[in-house]
C-alpha cells in the first residue's frame, strides 16, 4: 500500500533495501516499544530478511539486528533511499 | 558502598557482575532473562561493596515486569550519600548510538554515574572507533572501556568506580528544549510550596523533580500513577502543558522529548565516534543459513533432534542403575526389618522419592538445562523465535513462546519457569497452559511403556500427533477468549557468542536449584503419602471415590488410585497401574482401547504436584486453579471423544 509518492510502509520494503524512518504511528502501545528497541524517526533501516508464514521482519538499524512483527512494521512509514546515491 | 549495574539487555551486565561478585549470577544472550535482580558482596579495588545487577532496561519507561522492577529499584532505593552509591551504566559499545539514550536518562536520576563501554571487541569488529576522552568530556562522567567476556578493562572499571564514589560527584543532566523547559517551569510554579528546585525531590519521592515532571509530560504510566497517589492536584496542570506543547509544536510532548533525546545521543555518538569499515563477519553468513526460510527450519529440526536424542541417551543410560540402587536399598530394609514395619514403610517412601529425583529427573534435567543454557548463550534461541513466530501466531502466541513448549518435552517445571521471558500476563498464561499439556519426559515414559509397548510404536506416535493437535486447538481457543492486545514480537537478535563454560555451569546450577528446592521435597512427600496409603490400605476407598470418573472412561475399578498418584509424579500412574492390577502384564487386564484411554487421560490431566507448585509461584493461585480445571476437563474430553469414536467405528 502506498501512502503518497514517497512514503511506504516498512512491510513494503524489498530484501536488502534501505530506508529512512519518517513516521511512527501515534499509537500508545507501539511508540514506547519501538523507542525501547531503538527504531526512531530519522533512523536508517535495512530489511535483512523476512520470516516465512507471515512471521517477523529482520531489520538492521544503527548496527543492531531487530526482529519485528509485521503488525508493528505496518506502523512505521519509511522513505526508500537510493543505495547508490 | 553500593554499586548498581544498569544497562540494556545483553550489554554484559551479568558478566561484569560475575567478575565483581563471584559466579553467583547468570548471564544470558536472550533479552530479558535476568528478571530478578541479583546482589552480591564484593571487593572493589580493595573496598567492600554491595554489587547489584538490575534487569536490562532500554529506558526509564517500564514496558514489562522486569523493566518495572528495575525502574522502581532505581527510583525508590537511593542510599544515603554518606554510605556511597554509584550507578555503573554498562553499555554495549557496538550499539553506542542507541545506548546513549539510556545514559542521558540515567543522568536525570542525579546520582554518581560511571559509563562502562563494554564489548569493545565487537565494536571494533563493526568498525567503530570511539574517542573515550571526548565522550567522557561531553557527558561529564567517567567512561571506561571493557571487554568483560575476556576480562579486559575490569580492574580499571573498579578503580574508576571507586574514585567517583567518594566524594560523590554528580553531573547535571543536559539542558532541555526551551518549550519543554518552559512547561516544566509552569508546572513547578503551580506547585508553589511543594517545589524545592528541579534537582531536589518532591512529595516523599526520592528522585529529582525534573525527572518526575519530564516523565509526567511524557505521559508515562508509572509516573502518572505516582502523581495520582501523592500529588493528584498537579494532574490538570500537566494536561494543560501537554496540550500547549501539542498545539505549539504539532506533536505530542512524548514525541518531542524522545526525538530531542534521540537527536542528542546521535550527536554525542557522531562527535565521539569514527565509523570505519566493518569486518566481514562469519556471523552474518551463519545467519544466512540458520535463518534461511528453508535451511533454517531443516537445521532447527535437526538441532532439536540431536539435542533431545543426546539428552534421552544420557538419561536412559543413567536412569536404570540409579533406580536399581534405590530399589536394592528398599528391598534390603524390607528384608532386614520386615515388610509390615511402619518405619520401613516411611523409609521406603522417602527412599523412593529420593531415587525418583536422582534417577528419573536429574539424569534428564541436568543435560537438558546445560544444553538449553548453551543454545541460549550462543544466541541461537532468538533465531528460533524468529523462525517460529509466524507459526506460533496462528495459535495466538509469539515466537518466544516456543521455548516453554520445547522445554515442556523435558519437564514441565522448567517449562513453566521459562514463561517468564514473555511480556504480558496473557501470553504467560497461555504459554503456561500449553507447556503443561506438552507431554514431559515422565509422560513420555507412560506413552512408551504402555502404548508403544502393548500396542505399537505407531500408536504412540499417533498420541503425540493428537497431543500437538490439541495444543494448537487449545492455543486457538484461549487466544480467542483472551484476544491479543500486545502488538506483537519485537526483539533484539543478539550477535552469536561462544558461551563460557563457567557461566553455563552457573546457570544450570541456578535453575537446578529451583527444582531441588521446590519440586524435590514434594516428590519425596508424595512418595511418602503413597507408601502410607499402601500401608493403610486406602486404595479401595480412593477407587470407590473415583469410580464415576473411571466408569465414565470405561477403565477398570483399580485404576482410580493410580490417577491420584499420577498427580504426585506422572510416571507413577504407570508404575502404580502394575501394582493396582497386580501384574506387570497390563494387556491381560486391560483391552487396547482401555490402555489408550488411560494413557490419553494421564497425558492431559492435572499437572504433577511439582509443576503445580511452580505454576502457583509464576502465574498465581487463581490461574493455577484454572489450569488444573482446564487440564482435567481437557483430559476427560479427549478421552471420552476417543472412546466414543472407537465405539462408533468398531
Amino acid at each position: 500500500m502506498k501512502i503518497d509518492n514517497k512514503l511506504h510502509l516498512l512491510t513494503d520494503l524489498k530484501k536488502s533495501m534501505t530506508a529512512e524512518i519518517k513516521k511512527i504511528a501515534d499509537d500508545h502501545s507501539v511508540w514506547p516499544l519501538l523507542q525501547e528497541i531503538g527504531l526512531h524517526p530519522g533512523d536508517h533501516v535495512e530489511l535483512v530478511r523476512q520470516a516465512p508464514f507471515g512471521g517477523p521482519l529482520h531489520v538492521r538499524c544503527n548496527g543492531q539486528n531487530i526482529a519485528l512483527s509485521r503488525n508493528l512494521a505496518r506502523k512505521i512509514l519509511v522513505e526508500t533511499i537510493n543505495k547508490l546515491g | 558502598m553500593r554499586v548498581i549495574l544498569v544497562g540494556q539487555p545483553n550489554s554484559g551486565k551479568s558478566t561484569i557482575f560475575n567478575w565483581l561478585g563471584g559466579y553467583k549470577s547468570i548471564t544470558a544472550n536472550f533479552p530479558g532473562t535476568t528478571v530478578n535482580f541479583t546482589a552480591a558482596k564484593a571487593r572493589l579495588d580493595g573496598w567492600s561493596v554491595e554489587v547489584v545487577d538490575l534487569p536490562g532496561i532500554y529506558s526509564l519507561t517500564a514496558t514489562d515486569a522486569a523493566a518495572a522492577a528495575a525502574l522502581h529499584y532505581l527510583l525508590d532505593n537511593p542510599t544515603s550519600s554518606s554510605a556511597g552509591e554509584v550507578l555503573v551504566n554498562v553499555v554495549d559499545a557496538s550499539r553506542l548510538s542507541q545506548a546513549l539514550e539510556l545514559t542521558l536518562q540515567l543522568l536525570e536520576l542525579g546520582r554518581p554515574l560511571v559509563v562502562c563501554l563494554n564489548m569493545m571487541d565487537e565494536a571494533r569488529r563493526r568498525g567503530l572507533h570511539i574517542d573515550m576522552s571526548k565522550l567522557s568530556t561531553e557527558l561529564g562522567v567517567p567512561v571506561v572501556a571493557t571487554t568483560a567476556s575476556k576480562g579486559q578493562g575490569l580492574h580499571d572499571l573498579a578503580r574508576q568506580t571507586r574514585r567517583f564514589a567518594q566524594p560523590p560527584r554528580i553531573m547535571p543532566p543536559p539542558p532541555l528544549l526551551p518549550p519543554i523547559q518552559q512547561a516544566l517551569e509552569n508546572i513547578a510554579a503551580s506547585l508553589d510550596g511543594e517545589f524545592h528546585g528541579f534537582d531536589k525531590p518532591i512529595a516523599e519521592m526520592k528522585f529529582p523533580t525534573r525527572l518526575f515532571l519530564l516523565k509526567l509530560l511524557e505521559n508515562d504510566q508509572t509516573f502518572r500513577e505516582m502523581a495520582r497517589q501523592r500529588l493528584p492536584r498537579m494532574l490538570p496542570e500537566i494536561l494543560r502543558q501537554r496540550q500547549t506543547i501539542e498545539k505549539n509544536l504539532g506533536k505530542p510532548a512524548e514525541h518531542v522529548i524522545s526525538t530531542e533525546r534521540r537527536q542528542r545521543s546521535k550527536n554525542l555518538f557522531q562527535s565521539s565516534t569514527k565509523i570505519g569499515k566493518a569486518e566481514a563477519s562469519w556471523r552474518d553468513r551463519l545467519d544466512d543459513v540458520l535463518m534461511h526460510p528453508l535451511w533454517g527450519y531443516a537445521l532447527l529440526v535437526f538441532i532439536l533432534y540431536v539435542f533431545f536424542n543426546v539428552i534421552f541417551k544420557i538419561g536412559a543410560r543413567l536412569e536404570p542403575p540409579v533406580l536399581g540402587f534405590f530399589e536394592t536399598g528398599t528391598i534390603y530394609l524390607q528384608n532386614q526389618f520386615g515388610e509390615n514395619n511402619f518405619g520401613v514403610t516411611l523409609a521406603s517412601g522417602i527412599l523412593q522419592g529420593l531415587g525418583a529425583g536422582i534417577g528419573i529427573v536429574l539424569p534428564y534435567l541436568v543435560p537438558f538445562l546445560l544444553g538449553m543454557a548453551f543454545l541460549e548463550d550462543t544466541g541461537y534461541l532468538p533465531r528460533v523465535a524468529f523462525l517460529m513466530d509466524g507459526l506460533m501466531q496462528r495459535i495466538g502466541l509469539h515466537g518466544t513462546s516456543v521455548f516453554p513448549a520445547i522445554l515442556g518435552y523435558g519437564c514441565s517445571v522448567p517449562a513453566v519457569m521459562a514463561t517468564r521471558i514473555l511480556r504480558s500476563p496473557r501470553d504467560r498464561f497461555i504459554a503456561a497452559v500449553l507447556a503443561v499439556i506438552v507431554p514431559c519426559s515422565a509422560r513420555t515414559t507412560v506413552v512408551l511403556g504402555l502404548v508403544a509397548f502393548y500396542l505399537s510404536p505407531n500408536a504412540a506416535l499417533a498420541i503425540y500427533a493428537l497431543n500437538i493437535l490439541v495444543i494448537a486447538l487449545c492455543g486457538k481457543v484461549l487466544s480467542k477468549i483472551w484476544p491479543e492486545i500486545t502488538p506483537g514480537l519485537v526483539m533484539e537478535i543478539p550477535p552469536y557468542r561462544l558461551p563460557s563454560l563457567k557461566l553455563l555451569v552457573a546457570k544450570t546450577w541456578w535453575r537446578l536449584k529451583e527444582f531441588i528446592v521446590i519440586a524435590w521435597p514434594l516428590l519425596i512427600a508424595g512418595s511418602l503419602a503413597l507408601s502410607l496409603a499402601e500401608a493403610w490400605a486406602l486404595d479401595d476407598k480412593i477407587n470407590l471415590a473415583l469410580r464415576p470418573l473411571t466408569g465414565m472412561l470405561g477403565l477398570p475399578f483399580a485404576v482410580g488410585t493410580t490417577l491420584i498418584f499420577g498427580v504426585m509424579r506422572k510416571e507413577l500412574s504407570m508404575l502404580m497401574l502394575m501394582q493396582a492390577l497386580g501384574t506387570t502384564q497390563i494387556a491381560t487386564m486391560m483391552t487396547p482401547i482401555q490402555i489408550v484411554i488411560f494413557t490419553l487421560f494421564v497425558v492431559f490431566y492435572i499437572p504433577c504436584l511439582a509443576t503445580i507448585t511452580v505454576l502457583w509461584k509464576e502465574i498465581g493461585k487463581q490461574k493455577t486453579i484454572l489450569v488444573i480445571g482446564l487440564t482435567l476437563g481437557l483430559a476427560g474430553g479427549v478421552s471420552l471423544l476417543v472412546r466414543g469414536l472407537h465405539a462408533i467405528i468398531f
